[in-house]
């Protein structure tokens, strides 16, 4: 697999699940900059001060996990929707879950815009290639 | 296969062969992953204790959930048990069932940490 996004997010304060998952991004080549955020609050901070400096690389994607403490992955998604269109427009949100989701939750996620996809945990060559092939 | 000398095929309470996969064998990685277990499970542990003694419900989700992905990653049985814990939480069962569950998972949850211990020293 040839790199296929220079610059990814992944969020989860589950350092285990970030290490291992991160890894897996890595091996194949889907990304070859992968940054790490133990915490919503600050990878959300981070994606404020990118829109403010056009000269920082914007991710392609941001990889965020549900149950996180301060934060949770649904909460990140409603703080995400109020940046700015230059964020916006550039970067998609890959949802991913541990846990099953509710039929509400799922649907939650199928109507917004800014969601490319729901996986499950731990990241998998398959739902990769999945992400991959949305992207095309 | 063996990591620092001790065999995986002798551990009792570990199994990983699936995590071995997602790493591409990479035994360096897993070493990190497991001292970053022996870190970090003890207090989750901890925390996922005080919290059913304070019958904290929403506590004992989010650690049970965090638990149960670190067990099921390295292939630790009773990770199903804290899939349970976290159902039963979830649903507002009554804490003497979930504390029931959470003993039987603390034997299996030391043996762990011990192995993990021999893996990494």
């Amino acid at each position: 697999m040839a790199t296929n996004f220079d610059t990814v997010m992944l969020v989860d304060d589950n350092k285990i699940d970030a290490i291992l998952n991160k890894k897996v991004l890595e091996k194949d080549g889907f990304s070859t900059n992968i940054q790490v955020y133990n915490s919503a609050l600050l990878a959300l901070k981070q994606l404020e001060s990118i829109a403010e400096n056009s000269a920082i690389v914007k991710p392609s994607l941001v990889f965020v996990d549900m149950m996180m403490p301060e934060m949770n992955g649904f909460q990140f998604i409603e703080k995400f929707e109020l940046l700015p269109d230059s964020i916006k427009d550039h970067t998609k949100i890959v949802f991913m879950s541990g846990s099953m989701l509710s039929q509400d939750q799922l649907e939650k996620l199928e109507h917004n815009k800014h969601i490319l996809k729901f996986i499950s945990k731990p990241i998998s060559k398959s739902s990769l290639n999945s992400i991959l092939e949305l992207n095309l | 296969m063996s990591v620092n000398g001790v065999s995986l095929q002798e551990l009792k309470f570990f199994n990983l062969t699936d995590i071995l996969v997602l790493l591409d064998n990479d035994v360096d990685t897993l070493k990190v992953l497991i001292e970053e277990f022996i870190d970090v499970a003890p207090q989750d542990i901890q925390d996922l204790n005080n919290a059913i003694l304070s019958n904290n419900l929403q506590v004992i989700t989010e650690k049970a959930h965090k638990l149960k992905s670190t067990f099921k990653y390295f292939g630790i049985v009773t990770a199903s048990k804290l899939a349970q814990i976290e159902e039963l939480a979830k649903n507002e069962n009554e804490i003497e069932q979930i504390q029931i569950m959470f003993e039987s998972i603390l034997i299996d949850f030391e043996g762990a940490l011990d192995e993990a211990k021999k893996l990494v020293s």
